[in-house]
């Protein structure tokens, strides 16, 4: 079975400005993968690649075999992005921005399921996002919080084989933070794949089977939270990153 | 279709607020008022007119005005002999024109003498009624001294027809448009017909422009609340979310115009000359009415020209990153479309210089403002050559703002072009 993402030799350039140099990793299915780093270092462009939104200056990105750039559009029925300090249109109610998303998705397959109904992908996603009411009241009313529970629902009730989460918790306070750390974990082990990006190491820590460090644009160090705390003899992932990068 | 129609009703939804849809009800609303204001002060000035008349004369002359004015349709107040008196009262009630015939007035007429009469014209104000009322009285005054003129003719020439003594030439104006003449003056002919095409390239600047900020605003919002990044990953081909967008927008554009082309119908027509009567059989016999595959042609060009503008702003606000600078994108979409509405508005572009042709014949916009008059006059290489060019125009720039949106620079190009 092909991984659920492989990244290999990645590179990316702003004109001059080398963005991202050399990012290899692969994602396991079912797996939980975590690029950490700080700003600039490189996470956002590494996940809008393989989201098809950029195409790589060198290097590729495969999702479940198929090309990132070149199969744009059959990978973008595998996958599903939630972008870092996203908004939703603010003119429509919550339930009007889930049925609107879900329309695109309707009938397509994914995780080895039939096509799922666009009744059935809100339904699930108003299970996710818990709003209740809220959902009749349009999105400009909403706090930041609630806008990145309904983005999230969205992400993951359209049923994908890899979600690519950019920051998923930003924003959200603890007990919503655990919320979706726990809904993460709960489709993960449905078979669901994710690439997550953070800032939030211990919350990587908790969440992501094996991470990458990312550090102006390179990977500077790859491999299981556990692993790399043992290797660099850090009680936690912040520890190790400040050792890997002095 | 069913995901083209997703976008559409989403753009539709967030366009369709009553945010969006006040400010045009209000205009809708005013115009109407005004309109409504213009059409019964109008009909107010058509009725008999009022004037005060003050004889210091004492021969009978002030009769004679006073007859004639009648006749003209004036409602003739006698005033006394006070003009002071008579201007106060003229204040006091609204009245615009007083009539002074001085003293001694009869006999230097009866003499052969240099005679006058005095007009005061009493402004309560510097309106367009204001001087509509004092263009009548002075035709009055006119008629007046006409009047007297024929009396001096009847006594030189007892038995002669004074109005023949009087008009030694008369003339019969025709105007030849194509191969038709028709019996008519030049002067109502251009004013039927400015009536008749001047709605269409008002009507066509509100849409454009309308339609230009919505798509603008829906880029840039997109790109600043990042649902842009979200919707390009979703399973739909660029193309459907590009036509969607522009359909949105059009649809939005399309009722606004219709607003707006109710409340400019309700203010202009209060303005229009009547096209009944003698200008409808006028036009009539020259050809210059519009017929169904007229009206046809006409909203075809307006529609590609709407596309056009679409294509174009959308392929601008791409390089926008936010919804204020995208805003900006309309403004070259904004000259492109004032040049040729100017342009065809105050040149004969036939016979302007070959500079100012190619600059409105090389450039999609000048042609919903050359369509109406091609039409008319029967000119239909300009028609079918303006339809082909917008349409080559139009998918261009979908094709351009399809492609633009399938690659990266949609979400690059502000950045690689601000370190370049």
């Amino acid at each position: 079975m092909s991984a659920a993402c492989e990244v290999s030799g990645l590179g990316r350039d702003y004109g001059r400005h080398r963005a991202l140099d050399d990012v290899s990793f692969t994602v396991a299915p079912g797996e939980v993968f975590g690029l950490i780093g700080p700003n600039g270092s490189g996470k956002t462009t590494t996940l809008r690649i393989v989201a098809t939104l950029l195409r790589p200056t060198r290097g590729r990105a495969l999702v479940f075999g198929q090309d990132s750039y070149q199969e744009a559009r059959a990978v973008r029925r595998l996958i599903s992005y939630l972008p870092e300090d996203a908004g939703a249109y603010k003119g429509l109610t919550g339930r009007q921005y889930l049925e609107f998303m879900a329309t695109f998705y309707e009938g397509e397959g994914s995780a080895g399921q039939a096509g799922r109904s666009r009744v059935e992908i809100v339904a699930r996603a108003e299970e996710i996002c818990g709003l209740g009411e809220r959902l009749k009241s349009k999105v400009k009313t909403y706090s930041k919080g609630m806008t990145r529970k309904l983005l999230l629902a969205r992400a993951l009730a359209t049923g994908p084989r890899l979600a690519i989460l950019d920051e998923p918790t930003s924003g959200l306070d603890v007990a919503s933070s655990i919320d979706v750390r726990n809904r993460v974990r709960e489709y993960a082990r449905q078979g669901t794949s994710f690439l997550i990006s953070s800032h939030n190491m211990l919350e990587v820590e908790f969440l992501c089977d094996r991470v990458v460090l990312l550090f102006d644009g390179r990977v500077v160090e790859q491999g299981t939270p556990a692993g790399l705390k043992e290797k660099y003899a850090c009680p936690n992932l912040e520890e190790v990153f400040l050792r890997v990068t002095r | 279709m069913k995901t083209l129609l997703n976008v559409v009703v989403k753009e539709a939804r967030e366009l369709f607020t009553p945010h969006a849809l006040a400010p045009m009800l209000i205009v809708l609303v005013i115009y109407g008022v005004i309109g409504r204001a213009i059409r019964s002060e109008r009909e107010k000035q058509s009725g008999p007119q009022a004037v005060l008349l003050v004889d210091r004369d004492e021969s009978g002359f002030g009769a004679t005005v006073s007859r004639v004015l009648d006749q003209s349709g004036f409602i003739v107040l006698p005033a006394g002999t006070d003009t002071e008196a008579a201007l106060a009262l003229a204040r006091e009630d609204d009245v615009a024109w007083v009539v002074v015939v001085p003293e001694g007035t009869g006999a230097a007429v009866a003499a052969r003498a240099d005679a006058e009469l005095e007009t005061y014209g009493v402004f309560q104000g510097f309106s367009v009624a204001q001087m509509v009322k004092g263009a009548q009285v002075r035709g009055l005054l006119q008629a007046l001294n006409d009047e007297l003129l024929r009396e001096r003719v009847r006594e030189a020439w007892p038995g002669e027809d004074p109005v023949r003594m009087m008009r030694a030439l008369s003339v019969r104006p025709h105007v030849v448009v194509r191969e038709r003449v028709a019996e008519g003056g030049p002067e109502l002919l251009g004013e039927l017909v400015m009536a008749q095409t001047f709605l269409i390239p008002v009507v066509l600047l509100m849409v454009i422009i309308i339609a230009s900020q919505m798509i603008a605003a829906s880029v840039g919002q997109e790109k600043e609340n990042k649902t842009l990044e979200t919707l390009l990953t979703v399973p739909v081909s660029r193309l459907t979310l590009v036509a969607g967008k522009m359909l949105g927008a059009a649809l939005f554009a399309l009722v606004a115009s219709a607003m707006f082309m109710a409340a400019m119908a309700s203010y202009m027509g209060a303005f229009a000359p009547e096209a009944t009567g003698a200008g409808a059989a006028l036009l009539a016999e020259l050809g210059l009415r519009l017929g169904w595959t007229s009206w046809f042609l006409l909203g075809l060009v307006l529609f590609l020209s709407v596309l056009c503008a679409l294509g174009l702003v959308t392929v601008l606000a791409a390089f926008a990153d936010d919804a204020r600078s995208a805003q900006l994108a309309t403004t070259p979409v904004m000259v492109l479309v004032m040049l040729p509405f100017f342009l065809t508005t105050f040149f004969d572009i036939q016979v302007a210089s070959t500079a100012v042709r190619v600059l409105v014949y090389a450039q999609p916009f000048s042609y919903p403002f050359l369509v109406p008059r091609a039409l008319l006059f029967g000119e239909y290489a300009v028609v079918w050559g303006g339809l082909a060019f917008l349409a080559v125009f139009a998918a261009l720039m979908v094709f351009i703002a399809a492609k633009l949106y399938s690659g990266d620079r949609i979400l690059t190009a502000r950045l690689s072009l601000r370190r370049r």
